[in-house]
C-alpha cells in the first residue's frame, strides 16, 4: 500500500513537471506595428498625489462560450451572412487559452475572456476600404460591442489609422541638364487598419480594436465587409467603484523605492498613462496606471483594486519623455503550426505520461515480487 | 642521353650564415606585426570610396549622466555585447567610447564647434552607433561641450542648423573628412529619435545627409533608430533585472548583421523581437524606424535602367555594400539619365 502511494505521488509529480515544461515553453512572436495615440483622460499627466479621493470603477468579467463568440464574430464580419467553420484546436499565448476555428477562407481566434482575432484569407489581400468609411460614426461597431459586452451606452473613440508599417516619401528628381524638382512628402501605409478604443468610465480598455475593411463593390456578392478584426471585448457582468486613498499612494511610492533602489519624492511621481487591463486572474478589468518619476526614464506599472494596489512591473527607458502604451496579445500567426503544435503537445504529453505510468506499474510489480 | 644532377641543400646556402638570417627574418616579422596592429585600424582601406578591408564601427554609450538626466543601467553592457558578438564572427573593428568619453564635439560639424579631425569623431567611421537618452531629432550626452551658438550643452540636434557669419551650417553632417572615412550608417538606440514630423524629416535630409549642399554631397546611406521609446531594463519589485532589453536587442542586432540581414532588416527585426516585454498576458512593443533612400536612373525614353535601394544594403565584408549616394547620382547623370532620389522614412 505504501509503495502504491509512493508510485502514485511520483506519477503526479512527473505529470506536473511535464505540464509545467509545456506551459513554460510557449513562445511569443513579434506583433505588428501600431501608431501610438494618446487617449486623453482626466488623470493623464496628473501628479500621483492628486489622485487621492478620485473614484475609479472595476468591471467584473464573465466568460464567453467560445463557439458562440466565434459565431457572433462571423456574423459581424459578414454583416449577418452565414459562414460555416469548425473548431480545430487551441493555442496558449500570454496566459490566454485561445480556441482556433477555421473554414476554407477564414481563421478565427477567440478566448473566453473576450480576445478575438478574425482573419479572412490572409487578412490583407481583398480590395481595401477603410472601415471608418464603411461604418462612418462607428455605430455598427458600437451596437455590436454593446450587445456583446452587455454594456449600454458604450463610448467608442476613433484613434486613427495604424498599419504594419508606414513609409513617408520625399522625392527629388534631377535631370541631365541640371533641373531639380522636389515633391512630397507622401505617406504610404502598408496593410492599414482603423483603430478604435472602447472607453468605460472614462478609461479606455488598453487593447485597441483594429479593423481592416473590404471594398465589397469590387469583390462581388457574399464578400465580408471586414478582412481583419482584432479586439478585446470582455463580457461585463457587473461593476463597482472605489476611491483612491492616501495609503494606496504611499504603497506605490514604496514600490518605486524598492524597484529603483531610491527614496523618491512622491511629488515627482506623475501618471503618464492610464487604462483598463485584465487582472492577473482575468476576472476583472482593473484601472492600470503607468507612473514615471518626473525627469527620469524610470517607470512603474500598478493596478488599483478596491483597497489595495498591485505591483505589475518596472522599467527604465532611455528618455524622460515617455509615450503611451498599446498592449497586444501575441498569437502564433501560422495557424497550421499553431494548431498542430497543440495537437503535437497533447500527443507528446500523452505518450510521456503513458510511459511514466508504464514504468511505474512495472516497478510496482517488481517490488511486489 | 639523360643527364642527372645531384643538388645538395648545403649548396643553396653555401656562403650564407643561415642562423643569422633566420633571426633577421623572425625579428622583421615581429616588427611588421606590431606596426600592423597599431596602424591597421586607421589605414586599412582598399579604395577611393572610403571602403575599408573591414567595417569600422564606433559606439558611443552613456549610462552615467552626471546628474544631467537619470542614469541608465545596461547601455554600455549592450555596446560591449554588440562588439563581442559582431567581432566574434566578422572582420569588423569596433571602438567603444563610454560615458564621459562620449562627447557632443564628436558629432558636431567643425563650424559649430565639433572636432571632425580626431579619431573619436563620428565622421571618421563607417558605422556609427549611439546608445543613450534621446528625443525626436535629439541625442543627449553626460558631459557639456562648447557649441559655438548654444554655449555649453550636452546634446546634439540632428535636425538643427545655424546661421554663422552670413551662412547656414548644419549641426551634424555625416560626410567624408579624410581620405579614409565615409560614414555609411548611423544607429540610434535612444528613445524616439526618429519619431519625426515631416519638417523634422526634411531638416534631417537637408542637414545630416546633404550638408545643406544638395544631392551631390550625400555620403550617408541611412539612419536606423526608434519611433517609440528604447527600453534599457525591466525590473521586479526587488530591483532585480528580469529582462535585459538593451543587451538582448544589441546582441540580436549584431547576430542578424553577421547572418547577412540588411542593416534595416537587422535593426527592425531586433527591435521588434527584443524591445518587447509582457505582463498580465499582454505584450508591450517597442517600434523601430529608419531613414534611407532609393536612387533610380531613367534613360531618355523614360525606362528605368538602374536603381539602388539602400534599405537592402548589408554590412561591409558580410554582404553587398553600395557606393556612396553622391557617386551613384553623378554616375547616373554622366550617363545622361534622369535621376530620381526617393527618401524614405520607414516606421514600424
Amino acid at each position: 500500500m505504501r509503495h502504491r502511494i509512493r508510485i502514485i505521488s511520483l506519477i503526479m509529480l512527473l505529470v506536473f513537471i511535464v505540464q509545467l515544461i509545456f506551459v513554460a515553453s510557449n513562445t511569443l512572436s513579434a506583433s505588428s506595428m501600431h501608431n501610438n495615440i494618446y487617449i486623453n483622460n482626466s488623470i493623464q499627466g496628473m501628479r500621483l498625489n492628486n489622485i487621492v479621493g478620485e473614484r475609479f470603477s472595476i468591471y467584473v468579467v464573465g466568460k464567453y462560450d467560445t463557439d458562440v463568440l466565434a459565431s457572433r464574430m462571423i456574423g459581424f464580419v459578414w454583416s449577418g451572412g452565414s459562414h460555416g467553420f469548425v473548431r480545430v484546436g487551441s493555442v496558449r499565448a500570454g496566459g490566454f487559452l485561445v480556441d482556433v476555428y477555421r473554414s476554407a477562407d477564414v481563421k478565427i481566434y477567440v478566448s473566453s475572456h473576450g480576445f478575438v482575432r478574425v482573419v479572412v484569407g490572409d487578412g490583407m489581400s481583398l480590395p481595401f476600404l477603410a472601415y471608418s468609411v464603411i461604418d462612418k460614426n462607428a455605430s455598427l461597431l458600437r451596437g455590436f460591442l454593446e450587445d456583446l459586452m452587455g454594456v449600454r451606452g458604450l463610448h467608442i473613440v476613433y484613434a486613427g489609422v495604424g498599419g504594419e508599417k508606414s513609409v513617408t516619401e520625399i522625392v527629388e528628381t534631377v535631370y541631365p541638364n541640371g533641373t531639380h524638382i522636389s515633391s512630397g512628402p507622401v505617406v504610404r501605409i502598408v496593410n492599414p487598419f482603423d483603430k478604435y478604443y472602447v472607453v468605460l468610465g472614462g478609461l479606455r480598455i488598453g487593447y485597441p480594436v483594429k479593423i481592416r475593411g473590404v471594398d465589397r463593390d469590387r469583390v462581388g456578392g457574399g464578400a465580408p465587409r471586414i478582412q481583419y478584426l482584432e479586439l478585446l471585448a470582455p463580457r461585463i457582468t457587473s461593476k463597482y467603484s472605489f476611491v483612491v486613498t492616501k495609503n494606496m499612494v504611499e504603497e506605490i511610492k514604496k514600490y518605486f523605492d524598492s524597484a529603483f533602489k531610491t527614496n523618491v519624492n512622491v511629488s515627482k511621481l506623475v501618471i503618464i498613462d492610464a487604462y483598463l487591463l485584465l487582472s492577473e486572474d482575468k476576472n476583472k478589468l482593473l484601472p492600470t496606471l503607468k507612473i514615471q518619476e518626473k525627469g527620469t526614464g524610470n517607470v512603474l506599472w500598478v493596478q488599483l483594486d478596491t483597497d489595495k494596489t498591485i505591483f505589475i512591473s518596472a522599467a527604465t527607458y532611455a528618455s524622460s519623455d515617455i509615450g503611451s502604451d498599446e498592449p497586444t496579445i501575441n498569437i502564433p500567426t501560422t495557424i497550421t503550426g499553431s494548431d498542430n503544435e497543440l495537437n503535437n503537445n497533447i500527443l507528446i504529453t500523452a505518450l510521456i505520461v503513458a510511459g511514466i505510468i508504464g514504468i511505474s506499474i512495472i516497478t510496482l510489480k517488481k517490488k511486489r515480487h | 642521353m639523360i643527364k642527372t644532377y645531384n643538388i645538395y641543400f648545403d649548396d643553396i646556402f653555401n656562403g650564407i650564415n643561415v642562423k643569422y638570417w633566420s633571426k633577421v627574418l623572425l625579428i622583421s616579422i615581429i616588427i611588421i606585426s606590431i606596426i600592423s596592429m597599431i596602424t591597421l585600424p586607421s589605414l586599412g582601406y582598399a579604395n577611393d570610396y572610403g571602403t575599408a578591408t573591414y567595417p569600422r564601427v564606433i559606439i558611443y554609450c552613456i549610462e552615467d549622466y552626471n546628474g544631467k538626466a537619470n542614469d541608465l543601467e545596461r547601455l554600455c553592457a549592450a555596446a560591449d555585447t554588440f562588439a563581442s558578438t559582431l567581432t566574434s564572427n566578422s572582420s569588423a573593428f569596433v571602438y567603444i567610447l563610454q560615458n564621459n568619453n562620449s562627447r557632443p564635439i564628436y558629432w558636431w560639424t567643425e563650424e559649430i564647434g565639433g572636432t571632425p579631425n580626431v579619431y573619436e569623431h563620428a565622421y571618421q567611421w563607417h558605422y556609427i552607433i549611439f546608445l543613450g537618452h534621446g528625443s525626436p531629432t535629439m541625442i543627449y550626452f553626460g558631459v557639456d561641450d562648447t557649441h559655438k551658438i548654444l554655449g555649453n550643452v550636452n546634446y546634439v540636434g540632428l535636425a538643427s542648423y545655424w546661421y554663422i557669419n552670413g551662412a547656414y551650417y548644419p549641426e551634424v553632417y555625416f560626410h567624408r573628412v579624410t581620405f579614409y572615412s565615409a560614414p555609411k550608417w548611423v544607429t540610434l538606440a535612444s528613445c524616439q529619435t526618429l519619431n519625426l514630423t515631416s519638417s523634422q524629416l526634411n531638416d534631417i535630409l537637408v542637414n545630416d545627409f546633404e550638408g545643406r549642399g544638395g544631392l551631390s554631397n550625400v555620403y550617408l546611406h541611412g539612419i536606423v533608430g526608434m519611433r517609440s521609446d528604447f527600453l534599457d531594463v525591466v525590473k521586479n519589485l526587488l530591483g532585480w533585472i528580469v529582462y535585459d532589453a538593451a543587451v538582448e536587442t544589441m546582441k540580436d542586432y549584431a547576430t542578424r548583421l553577421i547572418n547577412n540581414e540588411s542593416i534595416v532588416n537587422a535593426w527592425s527585426n531586433a527591435v521588434l523581437t527584443k524591445q518587447q516585454y509582457s505582463f498580465l498576458g499582454f505584450s508591450f512593443q517597442g517600434h523601430p524606424a529608419a531613414v534611407t533612400l532609393i536612387i533610380q536612373g531613367y534613360d531618355s525614353n523614360g525606362n528605368l535602367v538602374a536603381q539602388i535601394k539602400y534599405d537592402t544594403e548589408k554590412m561591409y565584408t558580410i554582404g553587398t555594400v553600395y557606393a556612396d549616394p553622391n557617386t551613384v547620382i553623378q554616375s547616373y547623370l554622366d550617363n545622361g539619365w534622369k535621376v530620381v532620389v526617393t527618401w524614405e522614412h520607414i516606421k514600424w
